[in-house]
């Protein structure tokens, strides 16, 4: 029987069993091709039918498996995309360069730098998942222009404090004192968090 | 199991694939008809089963199964074993009904 008087589906099942038998060494991956299209003829009549060629296939199993039990090791996808990403330059980098920015947040322009830097590596990272690079924009990638408005806001309110006489802050604790303090320090406690979070994924 | 079971089959007489295949499965003995043929070879390699092409009445040749001397002496030795394994399953299971 020619090979076209096979069925289409038996033609796309013996080209990916074909495909799938290179993970066996030639001679095995040949015959293994050579025994199934022989059961195939066997199996089926010459114009079988789509639901007698759906059910021989199925019950032949698939050629992965096929290959599995003839000794292949198992299936290989695409290396990249089962490699585990593992912890890296990128991430620390990344980490180095957002609090470094906060920090160092006067010492420009160095630390806008830095920071652009720490948020673009944080976005390429295929360590982080999205939730955790969105977790690493908003606990470190708000740090250095929190630092800056911070310390303008403080800059602002010392000059006001060096006036004297009538409508000049007092000093001791307003009530807005004590939440900004709040705010900052949890804040702080946020990113220390976010911290701890993203170097938690080195040990995944 | 599986492989004593095509020794087995072949004690009878020589056998083609496909026959093989057919009646394993229809003892209910393959989840997929297809492992049979990495197994047929393997067992041809360990040299437990023989093989030869033999013209077919109906479409292109066949390739036959046969068992050789030291299939035969396998299949021997595993018929005690098996009968000890079954009876011992089968105490138990009696055990576990009572």
């Amino acid at each position: 029987m020619p090979d076209t008087d096979l069925h289409p589906l038996v033609h796309d099942y013996l080209a990916r069993l074909t495909l799938e038998a290179q993970r066996l060494p030639q001679a095995d991956g040949t015959e293994l091709v050579a025994d199934i299209t022989e059961h195939l003829r066997e199996a089926l009549a010459p114009r079988a039918g789509e639901a007698d060629v759906r059910t021989v296939l199925d019950r032949l199993g698939t050629p992965a498996e096929l290959v599995t039990a003839a000794g292949a090791p198992a299936a290989v996808t695409t290396p990249t995309a089962s490699r585990p990403a593992t912890w890296g330059a990128v991430e620390i980098l990344a980490l180095v360069a957002l609090v470094g920015a906060e920090l160092g947040f006067f010492l420009v322009p160095v630390s806008p730098l830095a920071w652009i830097v720490g948020l673009v590596l944080l976005a390429v990272s295929r360590v982080w998942t999205p939730t955790e690079k969105l977790l690493g924009y908003l606990g470190l990638g708000t740090g250095f222009p929190a630092a800056v408005v911070l310390s303008l806001a403080w800059l602002v309110g010392g000059v006001r404090q060096t006036c004297t006489g009538v409508g000049c802050d007092t000093g001791g604790l307003t009530f807005t004192n004590v939440a900004a303090i709040a705010v900052t320090v949890g804040f702080l406690a946020f990113q220390v968090w976010t911290f701890w979070r993203l170097t938690r994924a080195a040990r995944r | 199991m599986l492989e004593h079971c095509v020794l087995a089959l072949l004690a009878g007489g020589e056998r083609y694939g496909y026959d093989l295949v057919a009646e394993l499965s229809a003892a209910g003995l393959l989840a997929s008809e297809g492992t049979i043929y990495p197994l047929l070879s393997r067992l041809r390699k360990e040299q437990l089963v023989k093989t030869a092409w033999r013209e077919s009445p109906s479409g292109p040749p066949r390739r036959y199964y046969a068992l050789t001397e030291r299939g035969q002496v396998a299949l021997d030795g595993f018929r005690p074993a098996w009968a000890e394994f079954s009876s011992a399953v089968d105490k138990l299971l009696e055990r576990g009904r009572t």
